[in-house]
C-alpha cells in the first residue's frame, strides 16, 4: 500500500534524476547527467591552452605546444573538454571496460553542455564518431564514442553519421604502446564507406581520449581524401604531455 | 564478452517431450543421440533469455505424453506469451539435424569440466567471471567453448542458467544478483541482438544485463571429506572471553537459535572468540563464511586465521584479489562478494557488523540472508551496536554474548575534547595542537593516526604538512580510499617506517597497530563522525598488553553532541568494566 501511495506521489512530484556515476539524486542542471559533486571532481581544462590542440600548457611548455610545433595533424583544430587525469581517467575507464553505456551517454551530456558557449563548432555540418573494429564492437557491446556523440548532435542539431567511417584494421589498444608504435598502429586503420555523404562538408570527429592524436589524424586524412572540406576533432579528455611524450627539439 | 542468442528447442523422447533453452540447438541433437535417440525441433528465431524463460514456464503445463502433444496448442501459448511482452517477430518450428561439430569442440575438455564442477557449487557467476576464475587456476577457456560446455552441464541437470536481469512473478524486471527493482533501465546496444535491461546498482561487480546469463550449481553440492579437526593455536582466553566462547558454542549447538550478537568493547579480542566455533563447525564438515565490510580488514583477518589455524586452506575473496581453493569449507570475503554466492553456508559470521557499507545498506543485508541456508545461523560481532540492536537485545529477541573488558584487563583510554580554531577553506595555518602532537611523538617513541572527515582535507593536510615536518625528520604520509598504494602505506605504517598517517575513516576499525596515539580533527563533522565512529576510533588505542594506554584527542571548533555522547559511552563502558574487574 505504501508503495502504491509512493507511486501516486511520484506522478505528481516526479523523482529527481540520479547521477550516473555516484547514484545520488540531484537537481538537474543544464540537462547534465552528473551531480554537482561529481562535476566538481572533473579536471576541466583551464587556460592557458595550446590554440591548436586545446592541450593545457604546463611547466615549460609554450604556445603552440611542443607536439603541435613539430608534427602536423590532418585535422585543423583539436578541441577537448577535460584533462585525462584523476576522476576523468576513472570515468572513461568505467565507460569503456566496465560495460557502462549509460556513463558514456552521460559524458555526452557533458559535451552538450560544454558546446553551449563554444563558437568554434558553428561551421560544422556533420558529426562522425570514431568507429570501433567490428570485432571489438561485438566484445564491448557498444561504441562509446558514438554514445558520447549522440547528445552533442542533438544539442547542435547536426546529423550524426555513425555508418560512414569504418575501421578496417583490428588495431591494438593504443594505451600500452610507445609513440612510434602508436603511429604505425593507427596507419590505414579507416575507410570511408559513403563518400557522397562527406564530400564538400565540414566534419566533426568525436572520440573519447586524445593523447598523441594519431588515430584522429588518420581518420581526418581519410575523410579529407573522400572530399571533406575540413575536419575538426573533439575529445572528452586530452592527455597531458608527460616527459615521455615530450618531443626533443 | 560475447552475446549468445538463445533458442527454444523441443526434445521428443520416448517418454514425452521437454522444452529447453539452448545457445546451440545442434548440441541438443548431439546430446539427444548420445542419450538414446531424441528428435529435436527448434523455433527458428532467437529470444532474449528472460522471454525464453517465461515461455518455458508458461508452456510447462502443456507437457504431457507424446500422444497428447500438439504444435497448435504450443504455438498458441507461445504467441500469447510473446504478445504480452510486445514481441512481434514471427517464426516457426523446424527440425534440427545432426551435426558433428559440437562433439569435436567438446572433446578433450575434461579438465575444464572437472574444474567447473569444483568452482561452481555455491556460486552465482557470469561467463566472464568464470573465464577469469578458470584463468586464475591456469586454464584458458575460450568463451564459446565454455558456453557449450556449460550448456552440456545444463542438459545433464547439474547447473542452472538464469538471465542476469529477469522477470519476477508479476512481470517486473529485477536484478537476479542484487535484487534491485527500481534502477533497471533499458539500453539499446549496437552489438546486442535485442534492447536489453541493465541493472545500474551493482555495477561495481561488473554490470549485469539480461544478455548475460548467471550460472549456479543445481545438483548435490559435493561433500568434502572431513579428516581430523583443524589445529587451533590461540593464546589463552581471559575469563570474559571464555564466557563468550561458551555462549557462542552453546548457540551453535542450540537448534532453534538463529542469530547471535557478540558485543565486545574495542580491543576485547572478539575476533578470537569465534575461532573455537569455527573449529567445531569445520570439523563437522559445515561450510562457514567469515565476512567483513572492508577490504583492509579482510586481509588482516585472513592473516590472523592463517596464524591460528596453521595448515588450513581457505578461500579469500575481495575486490582486487581472489584466492580460490576449490572445495574449501571456509570462505573469508568482503560483504560485496556475497552477491556472487547462492544459498550455501551453514554459518555466517559478520565481523564489524555496524560498519559502512554494510550498515543501512538493504542490498548487502539481503545478500547476507541470501547466502545462508534455510537452517543456517548468523553471528554478528560489533563493538558499537546501534540503538535498534540494543533494543532487540533488551527484548531478548536475539541472543547476546557480551565482553565488557579488554583482554589485557585495562580500561579504554578516555578521549580528550579539545576546542581550538582549525584551518578553514579560506585560511590555512598549522594548528598548534597538531604540530605539538606530531613533534611530541618522537620523544614518547610512538606513532600517530590523524583522522580527517573528507578525502580533500586529507590530501590538503598531507601535501602541505609533508614539507613542513620532513625538515624535522618525521615520516609523514596520507591515505584514502582512492589511493592506489594504500596497502603498501599501511604495511609501512605498521612496520614503523612511517610515524604519522593522515587518513579518512577508512582505518577506523579492525586494524591493530602498536604504540599508537590518535587525533581526530574536525571531530564535530556531523555526518562523518557519528558516536559509533568516534568510539571505534578511540578504541584503536592501547590494544596490546605491553602498552595498554595512549592518547586520544577529539579536536574541533565546537563540541558536538556526538563527541559528548562518545565520551560518555566510553565512560559508561569503563564503569562497567571496573565493576567486572572487581568481580573477577
Amino acid at each position: 500500500m505504501a508503495n502504491l501511495y509512493q507511486r501516486i506521489l511520484e506522478l505528481i512530484y516526479p523523482p529527481l534524476p540520479r547521477c550516473v556515476f555516484c547514484g545520488d539524486s540531484f537537481q538537474p542542471y543544464y540537462q547534465l547527467a552528473f551531480c554537482r559533486r561529481c562535476l566538481a571532481r572533473m579536471p576541466l581544462i583551464t587556460k592557458p591552452v595550446c590554440s591548436r590542440c586545446d592541450r593545457p600548457l604546463r611547466g615549460r611548455e609554450q604556445e603552440p605546444c611542443s607536439q603541435c610545433r613539430t608534427e602536423a595533424r590532418f585535422y585543423e583544430q583539436g578541441l577537448a573538454v577535460a584533462v585525462y587525469d584523476g576522476f576523468m581517467r576513472e570515468l572513461l575507464h568505467a565507460a569503456k571496460y566496465n560495460f557502462r553505456p549509460d556513463l558514456a551517454r552521460g559524458l555526452g551530456t557533458l559535451l552538450a553542455a560544454w558546446v553551449e558557449n563554444e563558437t568554434r563548432l558553428d561551421d560544422i555540418q556533420i558529426i562522425i564518431p570514431i568507429p570501433l573494429h567490428p570485432q571489438k564492437l561485438s566484445a564491448r557491446g557498444y561504441n562509446q564514442s558514438q554514445l558520447m556523440a549522440q547528445p552533442l548532435a542533438a544539442a547542435i542539431r547536426r546529423p550524426l553519421l555513425s555508418e560512414t567511417l569504418y575501421r578496417v584494421k583490428p588495431t591494438k589498444s593504443q594505451s600500452k604502446l610507445s609513440r612510434k608504435e602508436r603511429k604505425e598502429n593507427a596507419e590505414d586503420a579507416f575507410l570511408v564507406a559513403d563518400c557522397q555523404a562527406v564530400a564538400g562538408k565540414k566534419v566533426l570527429l568525436v572520440d573519447d581520449i586524445c593523447t598523441t592524436g594519431y588515430t584522429l589524424s588518420e581518420a581526418a586524412r581519410v575523410l579529407l581524401l573522400a572530399g571533406a572540406t575540413g575536419v575538426k576533432a573533439l575529445t572528452i579528455a586530452v592527455g597531458v604531455l608527460e616527459e615521455k611524450w615530450m618531443l626533443k627539439p | 564478452m560475447l552475446y549468445f542468442r538463445y533458442y527454444l528447442t523441443l526434445l521428443f523422447k520416448a517418454n514425452g517431450f521437454a522444452i529447453n533453452i539452448s545457445p546451440d540447438p545442434e548440441l541438443e541433437v548431439w546430446w539427444g543421440t548420445k542419450n538414446g535417440g531424441a528428435e529435436v525441433w527448434c523455433w527458428d528465431r532467437s529470444f532474449p533469455l528472460w522471454l525464453a524463460e517465461r515461455i518455458q514456464v508458461n508452456c510447462l503445463p502443456l507437457l504431457g505424453e507424446r500422444t497428447d502433444f500438439s504444435f497448435r496448442r504450443l504455438n498458441k501459448e507461445l504467441a500469447r506469451t510473446t504478445r504480452r511482452y510486445a514481441w512481434t517477430e514471427k517464426g516457426a518450428w523446424v527440425r534440427v539435424h545432426n551435426h558433428p561439430s559440437p562433439s569435436q569442440l567438446l572433446s578433450g575438455r575434461d579438465q575444464m569440466r572437472r574444474l567447473l564442477q569444483k568452482l561452481l557449487p555455491g556460486r552465482e557467476l557470469t561467463p566472464a567471471e568464470l573465464v577469469r576464475s578458470l584463468a586464475r587456476t591456469g586454464l584458458e577457456a575460450p568463451e564459446n567453448i565454455l558456453e557449450l560446455l556449460l550448456h552440456e552441464l545444463v542438459l545433464e541437470g547439474r547447473i542452472k542458467r538464469v538471465a542476469g536481469v529477469g522477470l519476477d512473478p508479476i512481470g517486473r524486471f529485477y536484478c537476479r544478483r542484487c535484487g534491485e527493482k527500481e534502477r533497471i533501465y533499458l539500453e539499446y546496444l549496437q552489438a546486442a541482438p535485442y534492447p536489453c535491461r541493465v541493472c545500474s546498482s551493482c555495477w561495481n561487480l561488473g554490470t549485469l544485463s539480461d544478455l548475460v546469463p548467471l550460472y549456479s550449481w543445481r545438483g548435490e553440492t559435493p561433500t568434502v571429506k572431513v579428516g581430523s579437526a583443524p589445529q587451533l593455536l590461540l593464546p589463552e582466553f581471559t575469563y570474559w572471553q571464555q564466557r563468550a566462547v561458551d555462549q557462542v558454542l552453546s548457540f551453535w549447538q542450540n537448534e532453534s537459535a538463529r542469530t547471535l550478537l557478540v558485543w565486545a568493547v574495542c580491543g576485547a579480542g572478539k575476533t578470537e572468540v569465534v575461532f573455537p566455533v569455527l573449529k567445531v563447525a569445520l570439523s563437522q564438515g559445515k561450510r562457514v563464511l567469515l565476512t567483513v565490510p572492508r577490504r583492509e580488514i579482510v586481509r588482516e583477518l585472513a592473516e590472523r586465521i592463517k596464524q591460528s589455524f596453521p595448515g588450513l586452506d581457505f578461500t579469500i575473496l575481495y575486490g582486487g584479489r581472489k584466492e580460490e581453493v576449490p572445495g574449501s569449507l571456509l570462505v573469508v570475503a568482503t560483504t560485496h562478494q556475497l552477491l556472487r554466492f547462492a544459498p550455501f553456508f551453514h554459518l555466517v559470521i559478520v565481523d564489524e557488523a555496524d560498519a559502512f557499507p554494510l550498515y543501512g545498506n538493504p542490498m548487502l543485508n539481503a545478500a547476507l540472508d541470501k547466502v545462508l541456508l534455510p537452517t543456517g545461523k548468523k553471528i554478528y560481532m560489533t563493538a558499537t551496536p546501534d540503538a535498534s540492536w540494543r533494543g532487540m537485545a533488551d527484548q531478548r529477541k536475539i541472543e547476546v554474548a557480551k565482553i565488557p573488558l579488554r583482554y589485557h584487563g585495562h580500561l579504554l583510554p578516555l578521549p580528550l575534547l579539545v576546542r581550538c580554531k582549525l584551518p578553514t577553506r579560506k585560511e590555512w595555518f598549522v594548528p598548534g595542537v597538531l604540530s605539538d602532537f606530531i613533534l611530541g611523538l618522537q620523544e614518547r617513541n610512538r606513532k600517530a593516526l590523524i583522522f580527517l572527515p573528507t578525502v580533500e582535507l586529507v590530501e590538503e593536510f598531507g601535501t602541505k604538512l609533508k614539507g613542513y615536518f620532513q625538515e624535522k625528520n618525521h615520516q609523514l604520509a596520507y591515505l584514502h580510499s582512492r589511493d592506489p598504494q594504500r596497502e603498501e602505506k599501511i604495511r609501512k605504517f605498521s612496520s614503523g617506517s612511517l610515524t604519522t598517517l593522515f587518513t579518512t575513516t577508512l582505518l577506523e576499525r579492525g586494524l591493530n597497530f602498536r604504540g599508537l596515539d590518535v587525533m581526530i580533527l574536525y571531530a564535530d563533522h556531523q555526518r562523518i563522525f557519528s558516536t559509533e565512529t568516534l568510539i571505534q576510533i578511540a578504541g584503536r588505542v592501547g590494544r596490546s598488553a605491553e602498552d595498554p594506554d595512549g592518547i586520544v584527542y577529539f579536536v574541533a571548533d565546537t563540541v558536538s553532541p556526538a563527541m559528548k555522547e562518545a565520551r560518555r559511552g566510553i565512560e559508561l563502558m569503563n564503569k562497567e568494566a571496573r565493576k567486572m574487574r572487581k568481580f573477577t
